[in-house]
């Protein structure tokens, strides 16, 4: 500061500093100060490469505020017109670094622990709901007794692969989701637990044993499969081609009565009365926005035959993909136990389904692993619930592929059959039209 | 803190008494921390003609913390108000910009995150004068009916996303 004084004369022999300057001009505060005017402040301070210079204090507020700021991006402090970082020494004794430190490790380690945290939960969550889900969809699927010889009903005493193979379940089941039949459905829970089962204990049965054991049901799936994706597909070719027929329906071709309010209404229930065929049915009154909204209907569901579907199932596909799937060791379950039902009422049914007279007893079964006792058994010492729960779920997968390609068949008679109605010129002037003379 | 932001603005309001406001930018009232600057793109430009009216909030911490700038809708001239080019009988409404809501908010980065005290009321004035120069096209932002309908009184609350340049 002592060469203040004489910094002019000596410009030439050293580059100025701040305090070299006569007319001071804070960028921040715009305060002005000029040389010899006023009491000199010795905060001035020129921390970058260009012209401006400022108060120290403004400049710390400054940074301060831009430390402070969120939407800032990240980085250095620079000088808004040249761009140079600014340089800030402060005192920092050692004690200061040190919780410096400790502050910023413990605010990571925080966060990572919350995440960490966080993550484990969620997965660990997801895994236990899915062993719990894959063990019952097992159960269901294999019935009561086979599990209980095969797993056990105390999950404590599993071992450490039954769980991720039960965890595997439900995720498998989910990738084949996307499938057209629930045929891939069951055949992934198949998949999923021979690794689980323990093999019989008794003499081997040979592979042609009847009702198949669960894992020779696992051997016929790929044929059944292609088998059925073959008919599905000469199915719906057949049904674009039965679509596309000429459509007999009277209340179609019904001549609309000039001045008939109903004109509209016509258009919008001839779906509605082709399904109930119902005749004469009284329309009733329905506004502008609603026919509206049923043309946008019926135009979305435009276009072939195999987009059908799809379209029209679009808003729930995401809830199908996975209730659809997840579902499917519940709906063989049900089908299985129908079809055990039905068997009691057509005897016929009983050797289809495997049933037999008598088979052991749970409880002895049960009695046996706790004394841990190995009991030689066979597959056909058991009650075959996989196996008309398989018979069961294939009679549902055909029911469900039928009804689909029904209801891609209407979908799509629906669309061809679609025509304009035509108005008579009721209410317009007569004069104002350019009529064929004569008439 | 206070009386650096008044002695501030009290600094930049001579400044532009003396040195007079740059071609199109006028100072229509200056009450305390609130000022109202009249701005007018001249030359060749889709918004050539029209006026309109900024409202300038400055906070305490200014020139630390940036102005509250928006443009005003439906802005009719104070009595008090000594101007000659904006009319009294006239009402102004903001600009139909890509960037600027019906409410008056404006997405400029300079109000934002991009605000260093080294910028003022009049460069400011002339950033958003130029920003309506380079506009080729009269439109509202995409989302403007959303954002007027959720807004805040304050558009810095906004967080605002800054991603087009060439508007």
């Amino acid at each position: 500061m002592a060469q203040v004084t004489t910094a002019r004369p000596r410009r030439s022999h050293r580059v100025p500093t701040i305090s070299d300057i006569r007319v001071k001009k804070c960028w921040i505060c715009l305060e002005v100060e000029v040389y010899g005017e006023s009491e000199a402040s010795a905060d001035w301070c020129h921390p970058c490469k260009c012209s401006l210079m400022c108060h120290g204090k403004c400049l710390l507020d400054w940074i301060a505020s831009q430390e402070q700021n969120t939407t800032r991006a990240g980085g250095p402090i620079k000088c808004p017109q040249c761009g140079t970082e600014y340089t800030v020494v402060s005192y920092q004794p050692t004690l200061l670094k040190v919780f410096d430190a400790i502050h910023t490790r413990i605010v990571l380690l925080g966060a990572a622990w919350g995440i960490t945290g966080l993550v484990v939960t969620a997965a660990g969550t997801v895994v236990l709901l899915g062993c719990f889900y894959g063990s019952e969809a097992f159960s269901a699927f294999v019935g009561k007794q086979c599990y209980d010889l095969m797993v056990g009903d105390d999950s404590s005493k599993w071992p450490v692969w039954l769980w991720f193979d039960f965890g595997a379940i439900p995720w498998t089941l989910y990738n084949v989701g996307y499938n057209r039949s629930f045929l891939f459905n069951f055949s992934s829970i198949i998949c999923a637990f021979p690794f689980s089962v323990a093999a019989p204990h008794g003499e081997p049965e040979g592979p042609f044993i009847f009702p198949p054991s669960p894992f020779a049901s696992l051997a016929i799936l790929p044929f059944l499969i292609s088998a059925r994706n073959a008919i599905y597909d000469r199915l719906s070719a057949w049904v674009t081609l039965k679509a596309a027929r000429p459509i007999h329906d009277r209340s179609l071709h019904k001549e609309i009565k000039p001045g008939s309010r109903n004109v509209s209404l016509h258009f919008l229930n001839f779906r509605r009365r082709r399904v109930r065929n119902v005749e004469g049915q009284q329309a009733p009154v329905i506004r502008a926005g609603q026919v509206a909204a049923a043309a946008a209907q019926q135009g979305r569901m435009a276009g072939p035959v195999g987009d059908n579907i799809n379209r029209v199932l679009r808003g729930s596909r995401i809830g199908s993909a996975f209730i659809k799937p997840l579902l499917t060791p519940w709906i063989a379950k049900y089908m299985g136990s129908i079809l055990l039902s039905l068997s009691d009422r057509f005897p016929f049914l009983k050797p289809m389904l495997g049933l037999r007279s008598r088979s052991m007893p749970i409880i002895l079964y049960k009695g046996l692993r706790t004394v841990g006792l190995q009991q030689t058994w066979r597959w056909n010492d058991l009650d075959p619930v996989w196996w008309r729960n398989t018979l069961g779920l294939s009679v549902f997968s055909v029911c469900y592929d039928g009804l689909q390609l029904w209801y891609t068949y209407l979908i799509e008679r629906e669309r061809l059959s679609r025509r304009i109605v035509s108005r008579s010129f009721e209410g317009i002037d007569i004069n104002e039209l350019d009529l064929i003379s004569g008439s | 803190m206070a009386s650096i932001a008044s002695r501030r603005l009290a600094k930049e309001l001579r400044d532009m008494q003396t040195n007079g406001c740059p071609a199109g930018i006028e100072c229509l009232s200056a009450d305390g921390d609130r000022w109202i600057m009249g701005i007018e793109v001249l030359g060749d430009s889709i918004y050539t003609g029209e006026k309109f009216a900024l409202s300038f909030r400055f906070e305490p911490q200014y020139p630390i913390s940036s102005p509250v700038v928006t443009f005003i809708p439906n802005f009719v001239l104070p009595a008090e108000s000594t101007s000659t080019s904006f009319n009294r009988n006239t009402v102004y409404t903001t600009p139909i910009h890509p960037h600027v809501y019906s409410n008056g908010h404006i997405c400029a980065s300079i109000l934002g995150p991009e605000w260093s005290p080294v910028l003022t009321v009049v460069s400011v004035c002339i950033t958003l004068q130029s920003m309506l120069a380079s506009c080729k096209k009269k439109e509202r932002p995409v989302d403007n009916d959303r954002y007027v309908r959720n807004a805040p009184d304050n558009p810095k609350k906004t967080r605002f996303h800054y991603d087009d340049d060439t508007v």
